[in-house]
């Protein structure tokens, strides 16, 4: 059963892998090129690569397809394996809780970012029962306020302050 | 030459100044290297405006004394963690985490801070009799031989992938594909930029790297909320470096033959400490008597990383001070420090600044003794704060990583980066491709491709050139060699795997 997990998960990249060398080498023909002597354009290895891409990705299909027809004969759907929905619905929260902190980063800044995304992930990590909201709470509000101070006394590091900059510039 | 530099060493060790400092910043240099997210590059960056009014020597103390110490440090996040603090480090999380995995993390991290000082000192003690001979076969090397070197580890890094040799080709060109975001190394043409001058300056490795080790951590955590099986096990306090003496000097082979490696990798402009892990690496599984175990917490593996990486640190000095080229992006730091301070590095130096020349050898090499006995005193601390629940500890690693994703460079892009290269890199992960294998790939894009370009212009256009390089066409033979090698492995392991299966 796992090696047809894998069979299949081999065809799924390589298609994937296709699709992206022939994008990539797609993308060349918008670059404004600039003439050169003597030697190769930036165009050159861009195109090499996503043609090497390619072949391999094909090769990979064409393994992934031999291993699932000969394994997909005799196997046997194995349920028990199947990640349940809860479990794929926490990682795309993961994915989204990192998204939302980047795509805020700038306007929040440093301070006001960290403190919701680290609640989000010690809540998505945990299981309700072994929760511990309180220790959540002060090492979410205190290290990235910690972490902002230390960078800027200790290294003369200034981190984004996004909305907070006329309050923190008090501090600083 | 010895004279010079014993006064030099002397100074320094009975001089409370440069005692203190060196001791801060070795141990600064340490908890920085050990913060996934926190290159080795940016313990320097973040040292160096500590270091302008300082006189030369002092601060050469500092940014050396951190350089060690951050180098030494990523061995920590590298082996608890499975993040590599630096590119230098990846080699390490081959067999570093799987011992840590199976309740081996104290004698991996002890193991490791042992011989990163064995490596340097090695490499500090070749170098200072023997860099003028080897920087004169370094300067033998142009275009072509840099171009050959590039691809030869090319070849290691697919032999390292495992046993399915078009993913490992596959890993490593992605990691190339990667690279050409920004602009092409000589035209200064805008790659795959897609309109955002953000991404102009390419991608940067800090962010990628952080997001492709970090992120699917987080993820395979937040998949299976019962799965302990990533938690750190050590409870008993560790006793000396974990292993006995006799133990470890009975692989002595493996830590000259990692440690000339290092050096010598670490001499080649830009080449740098993650083609020497992993050429020490490979080297060692590939002459071990059980290369089957390589992968699983083999100690010379960890061994071979590790002693190479940090047996870099000598080498990339030698052509930053006698040519004047910095022999790694850390190397330019060092080197952008001392023109600050007015030193003009190249041929003249060994003449005109022989007294401070000496003395960063001997820095580098008293730093080397600082190091081994602040890791030690602080490795058990640290081993009771590995237990901690890898839930909680990976929050504040998520932190970290936005800090040290966004911080190397100030650019806002560099967080988009960290988050979706992590995505991929669990999607990635899962389908088969080693991540490592792509970071290291993107690292030797831009020796390939300059070089590539470089040696062609030089040679009007004409590649038949490369035929005349016989130190190329050697290094291009031990690629396609390594890479048949790497392809007949791969159809053994498949047909053995159809066999198992019918």
């Amino acid at each position: 059963m796992r090696e047809l997990k894998e069979a299949k998960s081999d065809m799924i990249l390589g298609t994937c892998m296709a699709i992206f060398a022939v994008l990539f080498y797609a993308e060349t023909y918008h670059f404004k090129l600039v003439t050169l002597r003597n030697t190769v354009d930036a165009t050159f290895v861009p195109r090499v690569l996503s043609v090497i891409v390619l072949a391999c990705s094909a090769l990979l299909i064409w393994q992934g397809y031999c291993r699932y027809r000969r394994l997909s004969a005799a196997a046997v759907e194995d349920q028990n394996s199947k990640k349940g929905a809860a479990a794929w619905g926490r990682m795309i929260a993961v994915s989204l809780v990192l998204l939302a902190a980047a795509a805020s980063f700038k306007t929040l800044g440093f301070v006001l970012t960290m403190p919701p995304m680290m609640l989000a992930l010690f809540v998505i990590l945990e299981k309700p029962e072994r929760r511990r909201w309180g220790l959540y709470l002060l090492s979410s509000l205190l290290a990235p306020t910690a972490v902002f101070f230390i960078f800027y006394y200790g290294f003369s590091t200034l981190l984004p302050m996004g909305l907070l900059t006329p309050v923190l510039a008090r501090f600083l | 030459m010895a004279s010079v530099f014993f006064s030099s060493a002397l100074e320094l060790i009975t001089t409370p100044s440069y005692i203190g400092l060196m001791l801060c910043f070795v141990a600064l240099g340490i908890l920085l290297g050990a913060l996934p997210g926190i290159s080795v590059n940016m313990s320097l960056i973040l040292a160096l405006p500590l270091t302008y009014n300082m006189q030369t020597k002092t601060a050469m103390c500092v940014l050396l004394a951190c350089y060690v110490g951050a180098m030494s440090g990523g061995l920590i996040s590298a082996i608890a963690l499975n993040i590599p603090g630096t590119g230098s480090s990846i080699a390490t999380t081959f067999d570093g985490h799987p011992m840590a995995q199976k309740g081996q993390a104290g004698k991996a991290i002890g193991v490791g801070i042992l011989t990163s000082f064995v490596g340097g000192l090695i490499s500090f003690v070749l170098l200072m009799y023997i860099a003028p001979l080897i920087a004169d076969i370094a300067l033998k090397f142009g275009p072509w031989e840099y171009f050959a070197i590039g691809l030869f580890s090319i070849s290691m890094i697919v032999s390292v992938a495992g046993d399915n040799v078009v993913k490992g080709v596959l890993a490593a060109l992605l990691g190339m594909c990667l690279a050409c975001t920004g602009t092409d190394p000589v035209g200064a043409v805008p790659r795959y930029n897609f309109g955002l001058h953000a991404l102009d300056g390419g991608i940067k490795i800090t962010a990628l790297m952080c997001g492709m080790f970090a992120v699917p951590e987080v993820i395979k955590l937040a998949l299976d909320l019962d799965d302990q099986s990533t938690e750190v096990r050590q409870l008993e306090k560790l006793r000396g470096f974990g292993i006995s003496m006799a133990e470890y000097l009975s692989r002595w082979w493996n830590i000259l033959r990692s440690a000339v490696i290092g050096a010598y990798v670490g001499l080649l402009p830009g080449v740098g400490g993650s083609s020497a892990s992993l050429l020490a690496y490979m080297t060692a599984k590939n002459q071990s008597k059980h290369p089957e175990t390589f992968g699983t917490g083999e100690i010379d593996g960890l061994i071979a990383s590790e002693t190479a990486n940090n047996a870099c640190i000598g080498g990339a000095m030698i052509p930053m001070l006698a040519l004047g080229i910095p022999g790694s992006s850390t190397a330019a730091i060092v080197l952008s420090a001392l023109t600050l301070h007015g030193v003009q590095c190249g041929p003249l130096a060994f003449i005109e600044n022989t007294e401070l020349i000496y003395s960063i050898f001997a820095i580098l090499m008293i730093a080397n003794f600082y190091m081994l006995f602040i890791e030690r005193g602080v490795l058990n601390g640290y081993l009771k704060v590995l237990t901690a629940p890898r839930r909680i500890t990976m929050v504040f690693v998520m932190m970290m990583c936005f800090l040290g994703s966004y911080s190397a460079r100030s650019n806002f892009a560099d967080v988009f980066v960290f988050v979706i290269g992590g995505v991929l890199g669990y999607f990635l992960q899962k389908a088969g491709i080693m991540r490592a294998a792509i970071i290291l790939g993107y690292i030797l894009s831009d020796i390939i491709e300059d070089n590539f370009v470089r040696a062609l212009s030089i040679s009007r256009g004409n590649p038949a050139r490369l035929l005349k390089r016989p130190i190329a066409i050697a290094f291009l033979v031990l690629a396609v060699l390594s890479f048949a090698w790497s392809l007949y492995k791969s159809i053994k392991a498949s047909k053995r795997k159809a066999a198992h299966s019918a």
